[in-house]
């Protein structure tokens, strides 16, 4: 009897934690501003973790880290993953930043520590209720191994790659478009001189 | 995977257009006077226009990372600067000739 008790309280006892946390959630909002509180943060990567199957999680990388790999790589991420994580992998970027939760900072441990197989599944199957989207089909996918060779390479990044990164970084009509009259307004001093020298 | 892809790249495209310059405004022009934290330049409205430099500023010349000391008066000058309160703050100063960017297909 005394065992029943003592089972029953701790059942009402966490009922009673997990509604006043889900009003404490609810009482909150649902703004994306804010970042997730450390209990928050501490299930959900422990969910994520968990839910990565043992096999995938100790898959090993078919590609070697060649520079040609990394190259098309660089390119991809540059095209792909930049918006949100930054051509540097930081994060810090509008999109990135006003995610919930904000796009982590990929140099940092929290992401290097991850096996290759983990990086490969969250990237292959993004993340449930996040801005990670699942970018493979069916089956493996070559690119997503790809990146992960690069997230790897990413806390060794220099300024040299990270402008070479930048062609590839989507645009808009209008954005082209109003790069292309800066050019046009920086280069004008150039192409008066150029023009008198014609002239004369 | 193809029909993911687009439905991602389409958001993105769609959230960059919704997000891009959001806050930022780019200003261009020749430059009149400097300070060590401010630019001041004559736009093409003939308005002159001052934006401070913050220790994030980034500075280029002709696309190679440069600093403030590379500017001069009478250069021709694009700020992408941030409204904070009353003032427009540099997050990028470009300058310098530059080649044309590579966009893809």
């Amino acid at each position: 009897m005394i065992k029943w008790t003592l089972l029953l309280s701790i059942i009402a006892a966490g009922a009673a934690g997990a509604a006043a946390f889900g009003w404490v959630t609810i009482r909150r909002g649902f703004s994306a501003r804010d970042n997730p509180s450390a209990l928050e943060a501490f299930l959900a990567k422990t969910a994520r973790n968990l839910s990565i199957p043992a096999s995938e999680r100790d898959a090993k990388n078919p590609f070697a880290p060649t520079a040609e790999v990394l190259g098309e790589a660089r390119a991809h991420f540059a095209d792909h993953c930049a918006t949100c994580h930054g051509n540097d992998g930081s994060g810090k970027t509008e999109i990135g930043q006003n995610l919930y939760p904000k796009a982590p900072d990929l140099r940092q441990s929290e992401t290097q520590n991850l096996t290759d197989g983990q990086i490969y599944y969250i990237i292959h199957n993004g993340i449930r209720l996040t801005g990670m989207p699942a970018w493979g089909g069916p089956g493996k996918d070559d690119d997503s191994w790809q990146l992960v060779l690069f997230i790897r390479h990413l806390p060794q990044m220099t300024p040299q790659e990270m402008k070479e990164m930048e062609p590839f970084n989507p645009k808009s009509a209008a954005e082209r478009s109003e790069e292309e009259d800066e050019q046009r307004f920086l280069n004008e001093d150039k192409s008066s001189e150029m023009k008198k020298k014609m002239h004369h | 995977m193809k029909r993911i892809t687009l439905l991602v790249a389409m958001f993105v495209l769609a959230a960059g257009a919704a997000f891009a310059h959001g806050k930022e405004r780019h200003v261009m022009g020749k430059v009149t006077a400097m300070t060590d934290s401010s630019i001041t330049v004559q736009t093409k409205a003939k308005d002159p226009v001052t934006v401070y430099t913050m220790a994030e500023t980034k500075y280029e010349k002709s696309r190679a990372a440069a600093s403030m000391k590379d500017l001069k008066v009478g250069d021709r000058v694009v700020i992408h600067a941030e409204k904070m309160g009353d003032k427009l703050m540099a997050n990028e100063v470009h300058f310098g000739v530059v080649a044309k960017t590579p966009h893809q297909s």
